[in-house]
């Protein structure tokens, strides 16, 4: 701790903040003083010197993060602050020890900027605020738990009437220290500006770590408040920039006041040159172009349950049920019936439905997609969530893709889901990476064309009442041939298996069953395939049962793939599969000479 | 269309790699599995069974670099840098120039010996690279290299 306090002499900014906490301090201390007054006079001079030690203790924290107010100090000659640190491993009369450590506090941060005399007019550097430790402390450690449920759920009921052992709570600590500490370090060591058009964000302890993020780079701007954020009037900022794996820029949390500010001033760095006065603040807000009630994110969720999910449940249910009730499990056993069975499989989609139903409606409540206008042209904005807000905002340049999936249940319903994708990565609901930046859950069917043209301009036509080109005609014979071959050998290996006779005829139906099937299924996927190349993008259909069609702006194009398999090779068929940043997509199987002139056409006006 | 070819040392690259693989992953796995089936049975059904892979992969890792030598192809266009390459699946890559991220060039210690380096090319679109070169002598890679960078541009993210 010792080693990492300010030395007060140049450290003004620390100092005056302790000042000023230490008179706050004293103040209240004043209070109880006066409660006590006449108790035990002595000692109050004494009280007052260890509170401001306290705090300067504290305030060594703050110091960690600013390398550049720190570092002037280690070629400058020990100071006596120091002295206690550095002894044990160099001594003073040989300063030639001390340049290696020197050096080696560079390599370990070779980010951060070489330390120059800071100009007096530099932005100061800003902190999250300080109540955002409760609010992110008891969520992140609930949400840790909850991601270790299965663990969790063994250790309950595992071991049934065992009382819990202390190695119970050794073993939760080590689950949780990390969370926790990481929380305490984001918010004691993050530092960020915006200076010189530019975001700097500054933090770690250890790993100390200095970004900045050109606001042209950015893909999109998220800002998500939960119960507590909400109570507490803070907000979580997320901004991400394209190709990392995390979020670059996480601001957790600020108050909505500093939060505003800080995205005014991005939006003024990013549009500076021309088009800051395209947003006009005092016209009113656009009318949304959609929002959803309850009933229609009821039947999303609805039509988003799965069995696997369901499955899921049974599985749970069944293992607490076996650990808690092992007789009655028995019992229940003995006397499962097909009907009984049947009931309880229905039982568990039903619950599934019904859970996955709530969860569309607390993650998705109000959900409201509006256009809203950004220094660098017009974008969307949606917000959503019941005790959680997500706030998107994202601007149309940016978009790489455009994907709207109709799932049999939610096309018979008349609607389907878009999803505009940015190249940047958006943490989804536990941390885990969600591909799309805003996710449009139902969108009636004949609204689906007009959302696409809404995320990328260029767009002309209408895709569901555009004539798309098929796929190629031996596509379909090249699709049944690979199925056939692919289930062939292993009706096959299950007919030998079966040892001839009557077992091996009922394989042999089975297959034929089987194989029929796929071939239904690969008519009714042929059929359904779709593509259309225009000047401006690139449009892709497919799916029978669950139809999807995808939009991409060829100026967004960044490399295209002709892939031959063996099979295609024999049908004179090939894939074509276009990358944009964050994406792919692949047309359907094509002649080869037709894929190849796509692929050069693709390249003279990507 | 007639491509650029690879300088033909790269088939006996490729066949040093896959020799090297061939020790310290395929031959232990041809052993195991031969050991594997003696079990239980005659102890020259697990070598023969263990001799025949490892002779099957050997000739397959001799024959495999010269067609892929053969298949392998790329042309520095005036839009974009196209490779082709693939035995059983064909791939025909194109980048275009403007899109490049970065170039780099890289050598392992069995390119090394044979003087040739790689050219690998990113685009914004993916974490790996979207078109690499294998098996160009050192000079020729770094001059694709410093021409595919200069002529790099606008991301399009």
């Amino acid at each position: 701790m010792a080693s990492n306090r300010a030395p007060p002499d140049d450290a003004d900014d620390e100092r005056t903040e302790v000042l000023r906490g230490g008179l706050l301090e004293e103040l209240e201390f004043e209070r109880t003083e006066h409660l006590r007054e006449g108790l035990d006079e002595g000692h109050d001079e004494g009280h007052h010197a260890r509170h401001s030690e306290g705090h300067l203790e504290s305030s060594g924290l703050f110091s960690l993060d600013t390398p550049t107010e720190e570092r002037p100090r280690q070629p400058a000659g020990p100071h006596p602050d120091d002295e206690t640190v550095m002894s044990p491993v160099a001594p003073r009369a040989r300063p030639v020890n001390i340049a290696p450590a020197a050096a080696a506090l560079d390599l370990a941060e070779p980010t951060t900027p070489p330390a120059a005399a800071a100009p007096a007019a530099e932005t100061p550097w800003r902190g999250l605020h300080p109540a955002s430790l409760l609010v992110n402390l008891i969520p992140r450690t609930l949400g840790i738990l909850f991601g270790y449920w299965p663990l969790l759920l063994a250790w309950l009921f595992g071991r049934g009437a065992v009382a819990p052992r202390p190695e119970d709570a050794l073993f939760l600590m080590f689950i949780l220290v990390p969370g926790v500490l990481s929380t305490l370090v984001h918010l004691f060591t993050l530092r960020y500006r915006v200076s010189g058009g530019r975001l700097e964000i500054r933090q770690g302890l250890l790993n100390r770590q200095a970004r900045t993020l050109a606001p042209d780079r950015i893909q999109n701007v998220s800002l998500v408040r939960n119960l507590f954020h909400r109570a507490s009037g803070l907000v979580e900022v997320r901004i991400e920039t394209a190709g990392d794996s995390s979020t670059e820029g996480m601001l957790s949390a600020l108050s909505v006041e500093d939060a505003e500010a800080l995205l005014t001033e991005l939006n003024a760095a990013r549009g500076q040159a021309a088009a800051a006065a395209a947003i006009d603040t005092n016209a009113p807000p656009p009318p949304p172009i959609l929002r959803l009630g309850a009933p229609e994110l009821l039947a999303y969720g609805f039509s988003a349950g799965g069995l696997g999910l369901a499955i899921l449940l049974m599985a749970v249910g069944s293992e607490v049920l076996t650990v808690t009730r092992p007789d009655e499990v028995n019992d229940l056993a003995r006397a499962a019936s097909p009907t009984r069975l049947v009931g309880l499989g229905v039982l568990a989609i039903a619950a599934s439905w019904t859970f996955s139903a709530l969860r569309a409606l607390v993650r998705h409540h109000g959900f409201t997609l509006t256009r809203e206008p950004t220094p660098k042209g017009p974008g969307l904005r949606a917000v959503e969530g019941l005790f959680t807000r997500r706030e998107v905002s994202l601007s149309l340049n940016k978009v790489q893709l455009v994907s709207a999936v109709e799932p049999l249940l939610r096309r018979l319903m008349g609607y389907g889901t878009v999803s505009v994708e940015t190249a940047g990565f958006t943490a989804g609901e536990n941390g885990l990476p969600a591909a799309a930046e805003v996710l449009v859950p139902m969108v009636e069917q004949d609204r689906l064309g007009e959302l696409f043209t809404e995320a990328v301009p260029a767009l002309t036509l209408d895709p569901w009442r555009a004539n798309f080109h098929p796929a190629h005609p031996r596509a379909l014979r090249r699709a049944v041939m690979a199925s056939v071959l692919f289930a062939a050998p292993i009706g096959l290996v299950f007919g030998i298996a079966a040892g001839g006779g009557a077992a091996s005829l009922v394989v042999a139906g089975v297959t034929l069953g089987v194989l029929a099937l796929i071939l239904v299924r690969a008519v009714l996927n042929h059929r359904a395939m779709g593509w259309l190349v225009t000047p401006d993008v690139v449009l892709l259909r497919g799916g029978a049962i669950r139809r999807s069609t995808a939009l991409l702006a060829r100026k967004k194009l960044q490399s295209t793939h002709l892939i031959q398999g063996p099979l295609d090779r024999l049908h004179g068929l090939a894939h074509l599969t276009i990358n944009v940043a964050g994406s792919s997509v692949r047309l359907p199987p094509l002649a080869l000479a037709d894929a190849e002139a796509i692929q050069e056409e693709l390249l003279r006006q990507g | 269309m007639e491509l650029r070819r690879l300088d033909p040392r790269v088939i006996w690259l490729w066949r040093a790699q896959a020799m090297s693989r061939m020790f310290f992953f395929w031959g232990p796995l041809c052993v195991g599995l031969g050991v594997l089936a003696a079990q239980g049975s005659d102890w020259r059904v697990g070598v023969l069974i263990g001799a025949s892979l490892a002779l099957m992969l050997l000739v397959l890792s001799l024959l495999w670099p010269a067609l892929d030598f053969d298949r392998f192809g790329f042309e520095l266009r005036e839009h974009d840098l196209l490779v082709q390459r693939g035995v059983l699946f064909r791939r025909r890559s194109s980048i275009p120039l403007r899109r490049i991220q970065h170039v780099d060039t890289h050598q392992g210690p069995i390119e090394r010996m044979f003087g040739l380096s790689t050219v690998a090319v990113y685009t914004a679109a993916g974490m790996s690279a979207d078109g690499s070169i294998p098996g160009l002598p050192t000079a020729e890679a770094e001059a694709i290299r410093d021409e595919l960078a200069r002529r790099g541009g606008d991301d399009g993210v």
